[in-house]
C-alpha cells in the first residue's frame, strides 16, 4: 500500500461526522418528543403515523431520496418558495445529506424512546404528584431519567445509521468533492474510478468508527 | 376531621365498577378495612386527587380537596396529603436521602435548601435510616423501604397521610415491629391516618374508627373508640368459622391430599 497520511483527504471523514452529527441531534430531538407521544396519548392515526414515520427503515434508499428531491426539489412548491424568497436550497448542499440522514436515523430513536417511556412505572410518576411535582418536573425528574438509557441506545445506533447513510444522500446532495462527498460516497468513487488502496483506507476507517458507535450502544442497551 | 362521600364509574371496557364510598370521622386512624377488589385502595386514589370522581366531596382536616357541586378540585400536588403507595414507589435512580427530599424542591432547583437538608437528616434519624442514606433503594430491605417511603411522605409536612396496605408487602415476622413502630409514630404526629388493609392485626394495632367496605360502597361503620367496645368490634370483624360441613369436606380433602 503506497498511500501516506499526508496525501490523505480527511474532508470525507469530517463531513460524514458533521452531517451524521446534526442529522443525529434532529432525530433524538424529533425522536424523543414523538416517542412521547406515542407512548403516552392514545390518538385516532397514532398506528398508522407511526408506521409512517417508521418506513425509512425498510424502504430502499432511492425512493427515500426521490421522496426528498420531491418534497424539496426545485420544482417542488416549498424548494421554489425557499429558492425565491431565502435564495437557499438543499439540493447539492450538505444540507440535503443531512435531511436523507436524519429520516432514516429518525425510526431508531422514536422506537427505542417510546419502548423506554412505556417502561417507566406510572406509579413513580403518581407519587411524584403526591410530593408536590408539577408535571414538567415530574417529565424531567423522574420520567426522563428512567427513559435516558434506552433513549441513548437508540440515538447511538441512529449515529452509526447516519453515517452510513448512501443512497438518498447521493441523490439529493450528490458527490461534489471537498463539498457534498460524504465517507460512503467517496468510497463508491474511489471504487469506481479504479482507486482500490484508497478506498480500502476509508473502508477500514468507517469500518473502526462504527464498531466503536456500536460497542457503546451495546454498553449502554445492557445497562438498563 | 375526614369526610368523603364520591361517587366514581370506573370501566375497563367490559365490567363496569360502581365507587360510592360514604365515610366521614373525627378520629385520629380511619381505616378502610375489606376483601380485596372492594375498592379501598380506589377510594384512597380518589382522595388523593389521582383519580377524578364525577361527584361528591372530600374533605380533610378541614379544608375542603374536591366537590363537584362548586367545582372544586384541588390538584394533587397541592392537596399536601401524604401517600404510602403499596409497593412503596421508592424512585430507583436516586439515593435513599434524595428520595425522602424529594418533595422539598422542583426541577430547577439544584438542590434542596438548609432547611429542607436539616429536616431530611431528622428524618434519616427518626427512621434509623443514616447508614444507607446514600445507598439506592434496590439494596435496601422491604421494611427499610417502607421507611424511607414513609419518611418521603412525612417530609413535606402533610395534613394527613394515606397508607395503602403499608404491611402487605412485608414477611410476616416484620409486621408487628413495624406495626408498633407506625402506632408510635402516630403518638408523635398529631395528623389523622387513613389506612387501607385487609388485615385484623393492622385493626387491632392501630385503627381507631373501621368502615368496611364492599363493593365500592360502606357497609359497616365502627367506631372503636368507645370505651368497651373495642374488643367486640374486632370481633364483629372476625370471619365465621367454618360449618361443620366445611370442616368435614376439608379434612377429607387433607385426608387424600397426605395419601399422594
Amino acid at each position: 500500500m503506497d498511500v501516506d497520511a499526508s496525501a490523505f483527504d480527511w474532508f470525507p471523514l469530517l463531513l460524514s461526522l458533521k452531517v451524521a452529527a446534526v442529522a443525529t441531534v434532529l432525530a433524538l430531538v424529533a425522536g424523543t418528543s414523538l416517542g412521547f407521544l406515542f407512548a403516552r396519548v392514545r390518538f385516532i392515526g397514532s398506528g398508522l403515523l407511526e408506521a409512517a414515520l417508521m418506513l425509512p427503515l425498510v424502504l430502499p434508499p432511492t425512493v427515500i431520496g426521490y421522496a426528498i428531491l420531491v418534497a424539496m426539489g426545485r420544482r417542488s412548491p416549498l424548494g421554489s418558495w425557499l429558492r425565491e424568497h431565502f435564495d437557499y436550497t438543499i439540493i447539492f448542499s450538505w444540507h440535503g445529506a443531512v435531511v436523507a440522514s436524519a429520516l432514516v436515523a429518525l425510526p431508531l430513536v422514536l422506537k427505542s424512546a417510546s419502548a423506554a417511556f412505556s417502561g417507566v412505572d406510572r406509579t413513580l410518576e403518581a407519587a411524584a404528584r403526591t410530593l408536590r411535582q408539577s408535571p414538567w418536573s415530574i417529565f424531567m425528574r423522574v420520567t426522563l431519567p428512567l427513559a435516558w438509557p434506552g433513549i441513548l441506545a437508540g440515538t447511538l445506533l441512529a449515529f452509526a445509521r447516519a453515517m452510513g447513510e448512501f443512497g438518498a444522500s447521493l441523490m439529493v446532495a450528490g458527490s461534489i468533492p471537498h463539498q457534498t462527498q460524504t465517507l460512503s460516497m467517496a468510497i463508491y468513487d474511489a471504487v469506481q474510478a479504479g482507486q482500490n488502496d484508497i478506498a480500502l483506507v476509508l473502508v477500514l476507517v468507517t469500518s473502526v468508527l462504527s464498531i466503536a458507535v456500536l460497542t457503546l450502544a451495546n454498553r449502554y442497551f445492557s445497562l438498563r | 376531621m375526614i369526610e368523603v362521600d364520591l361517587q366514581l364509574a370506573l370501566t375497563d371496557g367490559r365490567r363496569r365498577f360502581m365507587l360510592a364510598p360514604s365515610f366521614a370521622s373525627d378520629a385520629q386512624v380511619l381505616a378502610l378495612y375489606g376483601a380485596s377488589g372492594a375498592g379501598k385502595s380506589l377510594t384512597l386514589q380518589a382522595m388523593a386527587g389521582l383519580l377524578a370522581p364525577q361527584g361528591g366531596q372530600v374533605r380533610v382536616a378541614g379544608r375542603l380537596l374536591f366537590d363537584s357541586r362548586t367545582g372544586v378540585d384541588v390538584p394533587t400536588p397541592e392537596r399536601s396529603l401524604g401517600y404510602l403507595f403499596q409497593h412503596y414507589a421508592l424512585f430507583p435512580h436516586l439515593s435513599v436521602r434524595d428520595n425522602i427530599g424529594f418533595g422539598l424542591r422542583s426541577w430547577w432547583r439544584r438542590g434542596v435548601d438548609a432547611a429542607g437538608r436539616r429536616r431530611v437528616d431528622e428524618l434519616l434519624d427518626l427512621f434509623g435510616l443514616q447508614s444507607m442514606a446514600d445507598s439506592r433503594p434496590a439494596v435496601l430491605s422491604g421494611g427499610q423501604q417502607q421507611r424511607v417511603a414513609l419518611a418521603r411522605a412525612l417530609a413535606c409536612e402533610p395534613r394527613a397521610l394515606l397508607l395503602d396496605e403499608p404491611f402487605a408487602a412485608l414477611n410476616p415476622m416484620l409486621r408487628s415491629g413495624l406495626r408498633n413502630e407506625l402506632a408510635a409514630l402516630r403518638q408523635r404526629l398529631a395528623i389523622p391516618m387513613i389506612m387501607v388493609t385487609h388485615d385484623l392485626d393492622d385493626l387491632a394495632a392501630l385503627a381507631e374508627h373501621v368502615f368496611v367496605m364492599d363493593d365500592g360502597c360502606v357497609v359497616r361503620d365502627i367506631d372503636l373508640r368507645a370505651t368497651g367496645r373495642r374488643d367486640a368490634g374486632l370481633q364483629s370483624l372476625v370471619p365465621e368459622p367454618p360449618s361443620a360441613g366445611q370442616r368435614a369436606r376439608r379434612e377429607a380433602l387433607a385426608e387424600a391430599l397426605s395419601d399422594i
